[in-house]
This record gives structure tokens, C-alpha cells and sequence, in this order.
């Protein structure tokens, strides 16, 4: 025998060459649901997209303002912050970076000389956070970088010098434009200190949570580990009102575009299992004629999913990149990968489930009444 | 060898019953031929040994093997590697190409579509259909149709062909094609049965159940 059948049915590699000749054959129902495909996929990423471009935006914005930044202070110096609080603290779960500022001391450019502006220099304990622009090199312990706003102020040229400060000198080897919310050391120096000196006390911490919604934990903290003298005479400035906002602006901007989501792929569900159940339905002789042939139900299922599969696909890849450059058209960003990944997904997986009910109308319904020719 | 035994079917409960507790053996090898009026169930008893339907009582067996009671996946796979049905107005797909039609005869026995296709142009040039592959069942007339049918079920070899009124609105020399054609598959070794009221397809049978 030149043809004899095997065990394996149709197999995976048939059914999707036969799926997609069955989608060749069927023009108009393949096109009604690519273009339903693309047309739900690039809505929900055109409106969803935006939006969730938007609550990045407002979030940042919000971000931008400080809002999981807490603030610790030693006003008037009683409190006694040690800088040991610095590694501790970096040691608290929920914390992104800490920093301590040391003693303010007056600073003047050593090429003037007593007659120049004094400007601020502050010990900085612990490493740049994230948000410092920094135009030079790092410094080493006694180096100091200079603050955008001061340059002019200590009569510098640019970035490098030295300053007179106290008994000694400090070489200012870089410039720096400050993370939000500490934009108060931009005026001066700040001065890598020694790490060996254990003696050195803090005017303030300055430590970021990792999300709005640990600000309150952080904070309690930072507190009980701080290790000051007199904890009463701490200074606190947290941002917990508008770390409350930021969670209540996410979450209902978080919800909007969820339930947008939900509404386009229930339409969308709707939508496409009509398509499909109409499509059976101009079948049911050609369904019929494969269970004749040998197709088992499960066979009709898979062929009637398959199809709508691989016509969802293309619809998803078309939506993907219509919807993507509308919202980049709208924002001028394109939309988050990931984002847009998940949008795909759902739009097939939305397809397939609605495919599954006229698919099984198609394999249960009755062989011999299709083909009994009257 | 496929063997009914005090066969009884009804479509629904108030229809009535078609064959009376029939009981016949259709031997390999050879043609034969149910024939009897219109209504009295030749078509049914075509479905009922291609395993389309179950039958109300009595039993069906291939090669010795109850198969009446089988589940439908079972029935499914006997009958896409064992049963080659010839359908009275062929049931060609109207979307596809004559070829594709032709090889949808394997592609659920498992037989890989080069293979397939090769096959099925081996069987469309034996039998005659001398049109393009590429046409659809629209462009041939019914005669190439009924062949491209024929080529259909003997495409994957079946120890089993099952013809309903495969000559019914053919010419003359169309139906002594497609009659030869039976002819060999029964020669090869299937078991041929035909649902006809034609005298010359009766004629041309080994063994005649008349209904």
C-alpha cells in the first residue's frame, strides 16, 4: 500500500495546514473576523493605552513632587543622628536609597580667598542616589562635587577648584544637579566624608521608599532604627497625604482602564461567536462530510478553533500596530511592551474561548441529517 | 467481511422502523448491492455500516468485531482508516480545489498530505478526470464530480467502500467508470457495498440485499 493510514490522526502539522486552506476557502467570514480582531485590538490599546500612558504620566508627576520621600531632621543639633544610621537603614526592606547630610560649614574659593561668597559645604553619607546628575568624576573621601545653582555663586568657572573650609581644603572634583526633592543641596557642596569617622553626626536623612504604599511603614522604620540621642527632638516631613492621592489616583485610573478592558473583550466575545457560530452554520454540510470522512468531534473542534486562531493572530498583529501608533500619535510614546504583549494575549485567548460554543454545535451536530440527500 | 445482525433502526421514536431485524453478511472482496425502493432505508443502512449511526437493535461487525456499541471516537477512527464512502451527489467541498478535495480523504487517516496528493493524482488520472487540480467542483460536471468522489474514498485504501447511488445522475460511460472502479477495489480485497435501484449496477453485483 502506497497510502496506508497511520495511528496519529491528523496531527498537529495537518490540522493547521487544514486550518488555514479552510481559512483560504472562506474569504468573507476570515475577513469579517480579521478585521474584528484588529478592530478590538487596536481599540483597546488605542484608549486603554493612552490611558494607562496618562496614569503613568499623572504618577510621575506626583512622583516628581516627592511623594515617597521621608525627611528626618536634627534642627537645632540636640538630636544626634549618628551617620551609622545611614547603613542601617539601608538595611530596611521597602527602602529604594538613604542618604545623611552632615553639618553645614561655610565653604570659599580658594583662588579668592576670605573676600569670595561663602557657599554651604555638607558631608553626604552614603551613595548617590538615583536622580543625581553628576558632570565630573565620583569623588574620594575629602573630594567634594559642587551644585549646579553655586558654581557662579563660589566664583568658579566650572565644576573644578578647590574651597577654603575651616582648617583644611576641599578639591571639587565634578558638578551636580540634585534628585527631586533635595534640590536645598544644589546651593553647595557636598562632601564625601570618611568613612572612619565613626564620631560624625547628621542635620538630616533623607530616605526613599519603594512605593507610595510603604511611606507609613518606612517611616516607623526609619524611626526606630535611626539610633538618635533624643528621638523627641527629630524633625519628620513625609509626604503620607500625597502618597495616599498617588494610591487613590492609580487605583482609580487602574480601574478605568480595567474595566474598559473587560467591556471591549465581553463586546468583542459577543461579537465574535456570532462570526463564528454564522460560519458554522454555512458549514454544517462540510462538517458534516469530514465526520463522514473520519473526523472524530474533537477533530471539528480543534479544525474550528485553529482557524479562528490563525485569523485572530494576523487581526492581533494588525490591531498591535495600528493600536500602538495611535497612541503614539496621540502621546507621542508608544505604548509599554509588556502592556501591549498582555492586549494581544487577551484578544486571542478572547477569540478562542468565544470560538469553543459554535465549534461544538458543529461537532455534535448530526452527520447524516446534513447528508441525506432528500 | 462487515456482518449485520437483526438490525433494527428507527430515526426518532414515532417513525417507523426500517428493517425488521435484517440480518445479511457483505463479504470482502466482493460488490454487492442493496437496492429497493425510495424510503425503505438504503441510504440508512450505508450510514449505519459506516458507523454514522447506531442501529435501535441488533448489532454491526467488522471482520468479526461488534462495533455497534463503540464510543464516537472509536466509530471515528474505524471509519477514517477503514471506510471509504462514496456520497450520492458526492458532497464535494464547493470552496476547495479538486485536489484538495481528493486528499481530504486521508488527512484524518493520518497519511501526510505530499503523500496524499501524490496518491490523489495517481487515482484522478486513472479514473479519467483529466481537468485542472486547481479547479473547484463548481467548474466540473457531474460526472468528473462523481469521480473526483470516487477518488476520494479509495484514496486511503479502505478495506471498506460504502457507495450511495454512485451512478444516479451519470451518463453512461461515467457510470461504467465508476462501476469498474468499485469492481477493482473489491478485487483488491474491499468489502463493496452499493445503495442503488440501478439495473445495470445491479447487474454488475456479486450479491444483491434487496430491501
Amino acid at each position: 500500500m502506497t497510502s496506508s493510514p497511520s495511528e496519529k490522526g491528523i496531527g498537529f502539522g495537518g490540522l493547521v495546514s487544514e486550518a488555514w486552506r479552510v481559512v483560504l476557502a472562506s474569504p468573507v467570514s476570515s475577513a469579517i473576523l480579521f478585521l474584528l480582531t484588529a478592530g478590538v485590538c487596536a481599540f483597546v490599546l488605542g484608549t486603554t493605552g493612552q490611558t494607562v500612558q496618562a496614569e503613568q504620566s499623572v504618577l510621575a508627576r506626583i512622583d516628581d513632587a516627592g511623594t515617597r520621600l521621608i525627611t528626618v531632621t536634627d534642627s537645632d543639633g540636640t538630636a544626634h543622628i549618628p551617620a551609622s544610621a545611614v547603613d542601617r537603614i539601608g538595611r530596611v526592606s521597602s527602602v529604594d536609597w538613604v542618604i545623611g547630610v552632615g553639618t553645614v560649614q561655610d565653604g570659599v574659593n580658594s583662588a579668592v580667598g576670605d573676600g569670595g561668597n561663602r557657599i554651604p559645604v555638607r558631608d553626604l553619607w552614603g551613595a548617590l542616589p538615583d536622580g543625581f546628575v553628576v558632570n565630573g568624576r565620583v569623588p574620594r573621601p575629602g573630594e567634594g562635587l559642587i551644585g549646579n545653582e553655586a558654581v557662579g555663586e563660589a566664583g568658579l568657572e566650572g565644576p573644578l577648584g578647590s574651597l577654603d573650609v575651616g582648617q583644611g581644603q576641599v578639591a571639587i572634583v565634578g558638578g551636580f544637579v540634585a534628585a527631586p526633592g533635595l534640590e536645598f543641596l544644589s546651593s553647595g557642596v557636598i562632601v564625601q566624608p570618611d568613612v572612619d569617622d565613626r564620631d560624625a553626626l547628621l542635620r538630616s536623612v533623607h530616605v526613599l521608599a519603594s512605593s507610595a504604599s510603604q511611606v507609613g511603614v518606612v517611616t516607623q522604620s526609619v524611626l526606630s532604627v535611626i539610633g538618635a540621642a533624643d528621638p523627641l527632638a527629630l524633625g519628620l516631613q513625609t509626604s503620607q497625604v500625597l502618597a495616599d492621592v498617588r494610591i487613590a489616583v492609580a487605583g482609580q485610573l487602574g480601574s478605568f482602564s480595567r474595566n474598559l478592558v473587560l467591556v471591549a473583550l465581553g463586546v468583542s466575545l459577543v461579537l465574535v461567536g456570532l462570526v463564528v457560530y454564522g460560519s458554522v452554520t454555512l458549514r454544517r454540510q462540510d462538517f458534516g462530510r469530514r465526520r463522514a470522512l473520519g473526523a472524530r468531534r474533537s477533530d471539528v473542534v480543534a479544525l474550528v478553533g485553529a482557524q479562528s486562531g490563525l485569523v485572530a493572530l494576523l487581526g492581533v498583529s494588525l490591531g498591535v500596530v495600528a493600536g500602538s501608533l495611535a497612541v503614539w500619535r496621540l502621546t507621542g510614546q508608544l505604548p509599554d511592551v509588556p502592556f501591549t504583549l498582555a492586549v494581544g494575549a487577551l484578544v486571542l485567548l478572547a477569540v478562542l474561548v468565544a470560538s469553543i460554543p459554535p465549534a461544538l454545535v458543529a461537532a455534535f451536530r448530526d452527520p447524516v441529517r446534513v447528508l441525506r440527500v432528500p | 467481511m462487515i456482518s449485520i445482525e437483526a438490525l433494527e433502526f428507527r430515526y426518532s421514536a414515532g417513525s417507523d422502523e426500517l428493517f425488521g431485524g435484517l440480518t445479511h453478511e457483505f463479504l470482502t472482496g466482493a460488490v454487492s448491492v442493496v437496492t429497493g425502493a425510495s424510503g425503505r432505508g438504503k441510504s440508512t443502512l450505508l450510514y449505519l455500516l459506516g458507523l454514522l449511526v447506531r442501529p435501535g437493535a441488533g448489532s454491526i461487525a467488522i471482520d468479526g468485531d461488534d462495533v455497534s456499541s463503540l464510543g464516537d471516537g472509536e466509530r471515528s477512527r474505524i471509519r477514517s482508516r477503514t471506510i471509504g464512502f462514496v456520497f450520492q451527489d458526492a458532497a464535494l467541498d464547493p470552496t476547495r480545489s479538486v485536489i484538495d478535495n481528493v486528499v481530504e480523504g486521508g488527512i484524518y487517516a493520518g497519511i501526510g498530505r505530499k503523500r496524499a496528493e501524490s496518491r490523489g493524482r495517481e487515482l484522478l488520472q486513472r479514473f479519467g478526470v483529466t481537468l485542472r487540480e486547481d479547479r473547484k467542483p463548481g467548474e466540473v460536471s457531474g460526472g468528473q464530480a462523481q469521480r473526483v468522489g470516487l477518488c476520494r474514498a479509495l484514496l486511503k485504501e479502505p478495506g471498506i467502500v460504502l457507495a450511495d447511488e454512485p451512478t444516479g445522475n451519470l451518463d453512461a460511460d461515467s457510470a461504467d467508470v465508476v462501476l469498474a472502479a468499485l469492481r477493482d477495489a473489491a478485487n483488491a480485497g474491499a468489502a463493496v457495498v452499493i445503495a442503488s435501484h440501478d439495473p445495470r449496477v445491479v447487474e454488475a453485483a456479486d450479491d444483491v440485499l434487496a430491501l
